[in-house]
C-alpha cells in the first residue's frame, strides 16, 4: 500500500494528498480482498485458491494490513503486518487478475466473536447487520496541533465548575472542527430486524469495489494499493462532521468524490466505474 | 573382524559428530533437546575410544544402547510423543545420516557378537538379532518414558514459546519469529462455562486452567477480610455484586485508608479483556492484575506486603480453607502459597460471566424483552452517526476483547477529551492514562474502553470517577469531549489535539437521548447480580447458621 511512490505506514506524514494538497498521517490501514481470479490467454478466470492459514485467509477472504499499531496507529491495532495473499492455480498462461476489495456477502454477516481469522478482528466489523469494513483507513488531516486553530471559539459560559466533578458541556456550538477523516467502505442498506441482526437478504448497496489489473505477470507483478490515486479528487479539507470522514453512508457529503474514485456508484452501492486504488507494478 | 571393528568406530563417530554439530542450535530453542543431542554427540565416540582399547564383555550392552537404543528412542520420539518439544526433530539430512550410521554401527556390533568378540560365540544369528532388538527397544523406550515423565517439572527445558521446528535452516515462519505477537494455543478447557451462542470460550492462561474448585476457593478468598492484611477489607469492599463487581463511589480507598486515584471497575466478564486495569497495555493476564491490590504499596490496597507468613497461616489454619485448597489443588502437598490464591482468585473472576441481560434475552429471540425505547437506543449506539461501537463494540461492547480464538490480539486506548489542561492535551498528573506506563507523549490521557455491561449499575463513572451519572456520560459525548470552566483542571477537552478522532460529537433530540439511555440500561444482568455462585459465601453461612 502506498501513497503515490511512498510506502503508506504508520508514523509518516504525506503532504498533497487529496484534491486540497491536504497533509495526511494514518491511524489505521487494513482492508479485506476476495474473489481473486486470474485471466488466462483464452480471456477465462480462474479463481485463485487461497491456501486456509487460519491467520489472513478464509474461504475465498484475505486480510492486508498496513498497520503496525505503532505511533498513529497506537490507539487501536496490532503489531501484525500482510502483504501477500498466497494461493494456488492451475499452471497456465495468466495476463491478468481480477478481484473485489471487500467480503462477499455470503461472509460479511458473520458474528465477529465466533468467526475465524481474519474475519474475528472487532475493528473491522460494524455489526451483524452491516457487516465488516471492506476497508479501514483512518487519517488525520493538517498538521498536529491544527486542530485547535481550526475549531469554532468556544462559548462563554458562565458556569462556574470545579474538577474533578462531572462537568460535561452541554452547549450547542462547541464541536471542534474535527481533523480525522476516516474512510470505512462497507455495504449499507442491509435489511434486517434491527442492527443487532444478519440481514437475510443482500443489502441494497453492497459497495464492493471490484479490480481488474491487465498485463498481470504471476511471476513478477507487484499490484500496488495507491491512496494517493484513490484520494486524487478528494477533498480532505472538507469534513462534514457525523461520521468524520466517508463512512460508505449514500447521504454523506464526504462520499461521493471517493465513491467514484472507488468506481462505485455511491447511491446503488453497484461497480459501475474503473477503481483508481489499484495498480501493477511490473519491475 | 577388523573390518567391522572399523565400521562401528566410523559408524558411530559420525554419529556423534552431527549430533554435536546440531546440539547447539537446538539448545537454542529447546534446551532439552540440546542437551540431549549432546550428551549422544559425546558418549557416542567417547564410547568408541574406550573400546578400542580393550574389547571386554561389559561394552557390549553400551554399545548396542548407543546405536539401536538411540534409533528406538528416536523411533518413539517420532511415532508416539515427543518430552520437551512441541514436535520432534523433523527428517532432514542431519536425521538420515545419523540413523544410517547407528543402524550400521548396530549391525556391525551384531556381527562382532556373534563372532565372538566379547566373550563366547553366539549361536544362531537370528536369536540374537531379536535378543538385541529387543535390548535396544527395552532401554530406548526407559529413556523415553522416563524423559516424558519429567517434561512437566522441568518447564524451563521445553521449547521455546512460539517456536516452530522447521529442519536445519532455522527459516522461521511462525508469527513470533516473524516479530509480531499472536496468540498462543489455549490449554484444553473442561469447565461448564455455559456460554449463550454469540458468547465464545474466554481466553484462559495454560498455567491455570479452570475448574470448579479452584472457583469454589476463589469465592471464598474473594469475600474473605483476612486476606488484607489489617482484616479490614476484601477484594468485594470495592467489588461488590449488586453493582455488578464495582463500588459506587468515586475512587475508593484502600485497607489503610489511603485513597486510590481510579475507579473501581466492575468485573462481569473481566476474562474476555485484552489488558487490565484503565490503562496498562502489558498486563494482559488476571493472574498478574491481582498482584495489584494484594500487595500494592502505592496506594496500599489489600496491604499484605510485610504480613505475608502471618495472613498466609490464617487460611493454612482453617480447617474448611485447607480442604477447599486441597480440592483446588490436588497432589500438592503445600497448596497454600500466594501462586496458588492468585490463580484461585483468578479463576473466580473469570467465571463472572454476564450474558443474560433483556439485550442477551432478545438476540436469543425473546422480541419482547427489549422496549421500543431500548431497540430505537440499539439502533442509535450502533450508528456510524454516534460511533459508540466503535470503542465499545462486540458482544462484550468494548474493542478491548480476546477470546479463546482471538489470533490477533488487539488492546486499544482512547482519549476522550475528558481533560484538557494546557491546550495541548495535558491530564491530571496522578493520571496520565497509558502514558503513565509508555513515557510516550502520545499516549497522554489514553484508557481502555470498559465493557458497558450493566453500566447502569456501575456509576460514578470515567477512570476517576469524575461523571456521576449515565445521562451525563452521553451529553459529554455528544459535546465532542468535556470543557472544564474554572478550578485546578480548567480546560476544553473538546479541543483537545489527543482526542480520539471518534468522539467528534453529535447531536440528540431529549427523545433520543433517553431511548440510548434505555438501551444501555437494558444491559443491566439482573441474573448475574443476584447468581448465588457469584456471592458472599459468609454471608450465606451466616444465615444458614443464625
Amino acid at each position: 500500500m502506498n501513497v503515490g511512490d511512498k510506502p503508506a505506514v504508520c508514523g509518516q506524514s504525506y503532504p498533497g494528498v487529496g484534491s486540497a494538497g491536504t497533509e495526511v498521517s494514518f491511524t489505521d490501514l487494513r482492508f479485506y480482498v476476495s474473489n481473486i481470479r486470474l485471466v488466462n490467454a483464452q480471456g477465462q478466470e480462474v479463481p485463485l485458491e487461497l491456501a486456509q492459514d487460519g491467520v489472513w485467509q478464509y474461504q475465498n477472504v484475505a486480510l492486508l494490513d498496513f498497520e503496525d499499531g505503532s505511533a498513529g496507529c497506537s490507539e487501536g491495532g496490532n503489531t501484525a503486518l500482510n502483504s501477500v495473499v498466497k494461493g494456488s492455480v492451475p499452471a497456465g498462461r495468466y495476463t491478468a487478475v481480477a478481484f473485489d476489495l471487500g467480503v462477499p456477502f455470503a461472509l460479511n454477516h458473520a458474528d465477529v466473536a465466533v468467526a475465524p481469522s481474519p474475519l474475528n478482528i472487532q475493528a473491522l466489523w460494524w455489526n451483524w447487520q452491516g457487516g465488516y469494513k471492506f476497508m479501514r483507513v483512518d487519517m488525520l488531516t493538517g498538521a498536529p496541533g491544527a486542530a485547535i486553530e481550526m475549531s469554532a471559539p468556544a462559548p462563554t459560559m458562565d458556569m462556574s465548575a470545579t474538577a474533578p466533578a462531572s462537568q460535561g458541556e452541554m452547549a450547542e456550538g462547541g464541536i471542534p472542527a474535527p481533523t480525522a477523516w476516516f474512510i470505512h467502505l462497507g455495504s449499507t442498506g442491509c435489511q434486517s430486524n434491527d442492527r443487532a441482526a444478519p440481514p437475510a437478504a443482500p443489502c441494497s448497496n453492497p459497495n464492493l469495489v471490484s479490480a481488474r489489473l491487465d498485463g498481470f505477470d504471476p511471476s513478477k507483478s507487484v499490484i500496488v494499493a495507491d491512496l494517493a490515486s484513490l484520494l486524487q479528487p478528494v477533498p480532505l479539507d472538507q469534513n462534514t462532521p457525523e461520521p468524520p470522514g466517508c463512512m460508505s453512508g449514500p447521504m454523506d457529503p464526504d462520499c461521493p468524490t471517493l465513491f467514484s474514485s472507488f468506481g462505485l456508484d455511491l447511491t446503488t452501492g453497484a461497480a459501475v466505474g474503473t477503481q483508481q486504488l489499484f495498480r501493477l507494478q511490473n519491475p | 573382524m577388523f573390518a567391522a571393528q572399523r565400521m562401528v568406530v566410523i559408524c558411530l563417530v559420525i554419529a556423534g559428530a552431527i549430533h554435536l554439530l546440531i546440539a547447539p542450535e537446538h539448545y537454542a530453542h529447546a534446551p532439552a533437546h540440546g542437551l540431549l543431542f549432546g550428551a549422544i554427540g559425546l558418549a557416542q565416540p567417547g564410547y568408541v575410544g574406550l573400546w578400542w582399547r580393550r574389547r571386554r564383555p561389559a561394552l557390549r550392552l553400551p554399545g548396542l544402547l548407543l546405536s539401536g537404543g538411540v534409533v528406538a528412542l528416536w523411533l518413539l520420539t517420532h511415532l508416539v510423543a515427543t518430552p520437551f518439544a512441541a514436535e520432534p526433530h523433523p527428517l532432514d539430512w542431519a536425521a538420515v545420516a545419523t540413523k544410517l550410521a547407528e543402524g550400521g554401527a548396530f549391525v556391525a556390533l551384531l556381527w562382532l557378537d556373534h563372532a565372538g568378540a566379547f566373550g563366547r560365540r553366539r549361536g544362531n544369528p537370528a536369536a540374537l538379532l531379536a535378543r538385541s532388538a529387543a535390548l535396544c527397544l527395552g532401554g530406548g523406550a526407559l529413556v523415553w518414558a522416563r524423559a516424558l515423565a519429567a517434561a512437566p517439572a522441568l518447564p524451563h527445558l521445553a521449547e521455546v514459546a512460539g517456536h516452530s521446528h522447521d529442519g536445519h535452516s532455522h527459516v522461521h515462519t511462525d508469527p513470533a519469529q516473524a516479530g509480531y505477537a499472536v496468540a498462543p494455543t489455549p490449554a484444553e478447557d473442561t469447565y461448564a462455562w455455559n456460554l449463550p451462542a454469540g458468547f465464545p470460550p474466554p481466553y484462559v492462561p495454560p498455567d491455570n486452567p479452570m475448574t470448579a474448585e479452584k472457583v469454589t476457593l476463589g469465592r471464598f478468598l474473594f469475600y474473605d477480610k483476612r486476606l488484607s492484611a489489617n482484616g479490614t477489607m476484601a477484594c468485594a469492599s470495592c467489588h461488590e455484586q449488586g453493582r455488578a463487581f464495582s463500588d459506587g463511589k468515586a475512587t475508593p480507598h484502600g485497607s489503610t485508608g489511603e485513597i486510590l486515584p481510579r475507579n473501581s471497575q466492575g468485573l462481569a466478564n473481566v476474562a474476555y479483556y485484552s489488558t487490565l486495569t484503565w490503562a496498562n497495555p502489558v498486563l494482559t493476564d488476571l493472574e498478574r492484575q491481582i498482584l495489584i491490590p494484594m500487595f500494592g504499596e502505592f496506594p496500599v490496597e489489600l496491604g499484605i506486603t510485610g504480613h505475608e507468613a502471618e495472613v498466609l497461616a490464617r487460611f493454612q489454619g482453617d480447617p474448611q480453607y485447607r480442604a477447599m485448597f486441597a480440592a483446588a489443588f490436588p497432589g500438592e502437598t503445600d497448596p497454600y502459597s500466594w501462586g496458588n490464591i492468585v490463580k484461585a482468585l483468578a479463576s473466580f473472576s473469570r467465571a463472572l460471566i454476564s450474558a443474560d441481560s433483556p439485550y442477551d434475552r432478545y438476540l436469543a429471540g425473546d422480541l419482547g424483552a427489549l422496549s421500543g425505547a431500548a431497540l430505537r437506543g440499539m439502533d442509535l449506539f450502533l450508528s456510524e452517526e454516534l460511533e459508540c461501537h466503535h470503542c465499545h463494540g462486540g458482544f462484550n461492547f468494548t474493542g478491548s476483547t480476546r477470546q479463546r480464538n482471538t489470533v490477533f490480539v488487539e488492546a486499544p486506548f482512547h482519549n476522550t477529551g475528558l481533560y484538557n489542561l494546557d491546550g495541548r492535551g495535558a491530564y491530571p498528573a496522578n493520571n496520565l492514562g497509558v502514558m503513565g506506563v509508555s513515557n510516550r507523549p502520545a499516549d497522554m490521557g489514553r484508557f481502555r474502553a470498559p465493557s458497558l455491561r450493566n453500566v447502569a449499575l456501575t456509576a460514578p463513572y470515567m477512570h476517576d470517577g469524575s461523571v456521576a451519572t449515565l445521562e451525563e456520560v452521553v451529553r459529554l459525548y455528544e459535546a465532542g469531549g468535556r470543557h472544564i470552566l474554572a478550578g485546578p483542571y480548567a480546560g476544553d477537552g473538546r479541543r483537545s489535539p489527543l482526542k480520539s478522532g471518534l468522539v467528534s460529537g453529535f447531536t440528540l433530540t431529549d427523545q433520543e437521548r433517553a431511548d440510548l439511555l434505555a438501551f444501555l440500561e437494558a444491559l443491566t444482568d439482573e441474573t448475574f447480580i443476584n447468581d448465588p455462585r457469584f456471592s458472599d459465601p459468609f454471608a450465606a453461612e451466616a444465615r444458614a447458621q443464625p
